[in-house]
């Protein structure tokens, strides 16, 4: 025998309201159980993220620290072992010259070959890290850079270095910066000049990079130019990283780095 | 013809062994001394019995640069020749050796023979102790 369905619908519905009964009270347990939790949350989401911040920047480091490793064995070892066969080479000619010069044109195809070699290893070795960096200096280096640029582009880049005291990580981090930013200008932003600059402010060295070119939307160049890395990277050496276009004229991409604190000079 | 004197500012020890051995046997001259850091040349430039008159100069030493090394030469050794042997020949690099009186700028690859007849050019017309 089927029960009466008036009972039925009254049932369901004492049961629907029991049900939203309990689901209001859990979820009033769950926000009153958030609220308390909010601030060790708060802290939570903070520790993470230095952590993860630390995190990138010692696999940064790690990174750079393996690219100049790799940098210095193919200049210094495998530089010196071409250079080494290159001389041997020219003793060698000097004898064949008098009793086999029919094998001439064999030793000139080898120092020929010799020669690639070298040019190949040293343009591997300058891109994993530019050997002026770590020899002359960020100056240099970003001199070096700029030649570059010139011959590879039509745009006109004007250098403005003051002598900027930095730790040798915060150089490295100034001309990564420099080479991604006029990476950005040679292939998006269609500008006709851009100026690199080095300046000195009481405790702090500014690395500026501004073309006047289509200008960006600075919220979204970060992420779009491959400039997300480069802030961490800035404030992972505790400086900031600043990128804006002025009326969307332009780009002006700056990073603020610490001066290095040297041991005061003599008088 | 006495050899051509030669202080190697240099360092990698593969280099010097087999400079030595090629500019010996191609060009007469000896190396009667090396450094592989900036100071230590800089000290032999001071040292009252230096006999070599030419100074060949890689840029990128062990410590300090060969900059730094033909910047004191123009005081310290205004008479000897000084020429820079090196892997970094950029045109800026070249032109600012030249300024620092860089006499010649070889690159460790492609300027190999242009030095060892620098070499022995020299050998012939700088026999006097106290040449030019």
């Amino acid at each position: 025998m089927l029960p009466d369905p008036q009972i039925l619908v009254l049932a369901l519905v004492a049961l629907l309201a029991l049900a939203a009964a309990a689901a209001t009270m859990l979820h009033r347990q769950r926000r009153h159980a958030l609220d308390q939790h909010q601030p060790q949350l708060d802290h939570e989401v903070r520790r993470r993220t230095s952590q993860l911040t630390e995190l990138a920047r010692h696999l940064q480091l790690a990174r750079e620290d393996e690219r100049a490793r790799l940098a210095r064995d193919l200049h210094d070892d495998l530089g010196s072992l071409l250079t080494s066969a290159r001389l041997e080479t020219a003793r060698i000619r000097s004898r064949l010259e008098n009793t086999a010069p029919e094998t001439l044109p064999r030793v000139a195809h080898l120092v020929a070959l010799l020669d690639a070699m070298v040019a190949v290893t040293r343009r591997v070795s300058a891109d994993l890290l530019p050997p002026a960096l770590a020899h002359l200096g960020l100056a240099a280096a970003l001199e070096s850079l700029a030649a570059e640029f010139r011959q590879a582009t039509s745009v006109e880049l004007a250098l403005a270095l003051q002598p900027a005291p930095l730790s040798p990580q915060a150089e490295l981090t100034v001309f990564r910066l420099v080479q991604e930013a006029l990476t950005n200008v040679a292939k998006h932003a269609a500008a006709r000049h851009v100026q690199v600059s080095l300046v000195t402010h009481g405790d702090w060295i500014e690395a500026t990079v501004t073309d006047d070119g289509r200008g960006c939307d600075p919220s979204a160049a970060t992420d779009r130019h491959g400039l997300v890395g480069m802030r961490f990277r800035v404030e992972g050496e505790g400086g900031r990283l600043e990128v804006s276009s002025p009326g969307g004229q332009g780009t002006r991409v700056s990073a603020w780095l610490p001066r290095a604190h040297t041991a005061a000079p003599a008088p | 013809m006495p050899p051509l004197k030669i202080y190697l500012v240099e360092d990698s020890a593969v280099i010097r062994e087999h400079l030595s051995s090629t500019l010996g046997e191609l060009a007469a001259a000896e190396v009667v001394g090396w450094a592989e850091d900036e100071a230590t040349a800089i000290a032999w430039m001071q040292s009252s019995a230096p006999r070599a008159v030419l100074l060949v100069v890689d840029l990128f030493l062990k410590s300090g640069s060969g900059l730094g090394v033909l910047r004191a030469a123009r005081s310290l050794a205004p008479a000897r020749r000084r020429v820079v042997l090196s892997n970094y020949v950029t045109p800026e690099m070249r032109q600012h050796c030249l300024a620092l009186g860089a006499d010649r700028v070889f690159d460790k690859s492609r300027d190999i023979e242009d030095l060892i007849a620098y070499c022995r050019g020299l050998a012939g017309v700088l026999d006097e102790p106290h040449a030019a």
